[in-house]
């Protein structure tokens, strides 16, 4: 075994430490991306993905190179380690790996201009004076063109910074925003009790209720009082299970307003400055960028 | 261990057995048995393996903490006591 000092690249992720704290970044990846698709002349876009894009799959698309798309795809996936603004924007072209259109690689290439606009853009991690766990969670609802189901995700937080986070489609259709969300809510909630669980072998314990930030009243409301209702009883196990994490205090639901709802930018397309500052609040920057 | 598929019915037909001595590099267990000796190898060090990630592997000592966590054959040994990393 090697000992290879301070640690600087690990899985092809970049460390860096500075007096603001710890950044990670995949600029060399992002590069070596870029340059292996011919794409590092190409003239940089604002956003991932196209605002309300209708990306499906049509019966009359015409197809792509498959084995092309896959592997580009393949490599945004990676890339989604560091790069939670991408996180969305790459769930949405994975879900057409099996018959992939002109329309769909269109899209990827918007990923990799987009990526070049910033391609040392990472997440920065700093001490600060935050001691608790949250997390955000947010649904679409009925998004997905071809089956309707909709997509949820999160971001969680340790002490202020961003640790995990995750944008997917739901496997079942919902028949309403707040059962998407509700969800939703469900996932993120599995997801902080595992982080707390890895601090606990840390010996770092919070005691405060976990919060989660949901921006749907509908849903706290169902999560507060699961009465027995047509409209909520197919969701039965989540129900439950959200109801028995509140009583233990585990974990609580504050309403956020949706302008301030970071997880948005894992869930829907969002316009230019609300994309630029969400990413700010995740704690993005480029430290390869000329300030 | 296992034998592998088709070895398997001719010999226990006739009744014999393979003793090896260690896992042998290729074989389809041994990156399974790798990462059992190197937990077994963690735990006498005073290591515990995380139940919330198994390829995490913790040690307190005095207050301090001394984390170790494997990616395939990839670590990265972090923590805030020193001579701990310096020792492992």
């Amino acid at each position: 075994m090697k000992d290879l000092g301070q640690l600087k690249y690990f899985l092809g992720i970049e460390l860096a430490r500075s007096k603001q704290g710890i950044s990670l970044s995949q600029h060399k990846y992002v590069l070596d991306l870029l340059s292996e698709t011919g794409m590092l002349a190409c003239k940089p876009v604002e956003t991932p993905i196209q605002m309300n894009h209708q990306l499906g799959i049509l019966p009359d698309q015409i197809p792509t190179d498959m084995g092309r798309y896959q592997r580009l795809v393949g490599k945004l996936i990676y890339l989604t380690h560091t790069r939670p603004d991408i996180t969305y924007a790459v769930s949405v072209v994975s879900q057409f790996i099996h018959a992939p259109s002109e329309e769909h690689m269109n899209a990827v290439y918007r990923i990799l201009r987009y990526l070049k606009g910033a391609p040392g853009k990472g997440l920065l991690y700093v001490k600060n004076d935050v001691s608790n766990i949250e997390g955000y969670t947010d649904a679409d609802w009925a998004g997905d063109q071809t089956t309707r189901r909709s997509t949820s995700g999160y971001l969680t937080f340790v002490e202020g910074n961003l640790i995990t986070w995750r944008s997917r489609k739901q496997k079942v259709v919902a028949r309403s925003s707040a059962e998407a969300e509700f969800r939703g809510m469900a996932q993120g909630i599995c997801e902080l009790l595992w982080i707390k669980s890895v601090l606990k072998d840390l010996e770092i314990k919070y005691t405060n209720p976990i919060k989660l930030y949901c921006d749907n009243k509908a849903a706290i409301q169902i999560a507060h009082n699961p009465v027995q209702h047509d409209r909520t009883k197919h969701v039965e196990a989540d129900r439950h299970f959200i109801k028995e994490k509140l009583g233990q205090r585990i974990i609580c639901f504050p309403f956020v307003r949706s302008a301030s709802q970071l997880a948005d930018v894992l869930t829907k397309t969002v316009s230019n400055k609300d994309f630029d500052s969400i990413i700010d609040k995740l704690g993005m920057i480029d430290i390869y960028a000329l300030t | 261990m296992e034998l592998p598929p088709g070895i398997k019915q001719s010999f226990e037909h006739e009744g014999r057995v393979c003793k090896l001595k260690r896992a042998l590099y290729g074989l389809k267990q041994s990156p399974r048995a790798w990462f059992g000796r190197f937990t077994l190898a963690m735990k006498t060090t005073g290591y515990q393996q995380s139940n919330a990630d198994h390829t995490l592997f913790v040690k307190h000592k005095g207050g301090k903490v001394t984390t170790l966590i494997v990616y395939v054959d990839d670590m990265i040994l972090t923590g805030d006591d020193p001579e701990e990393i310096r020792t492992l």
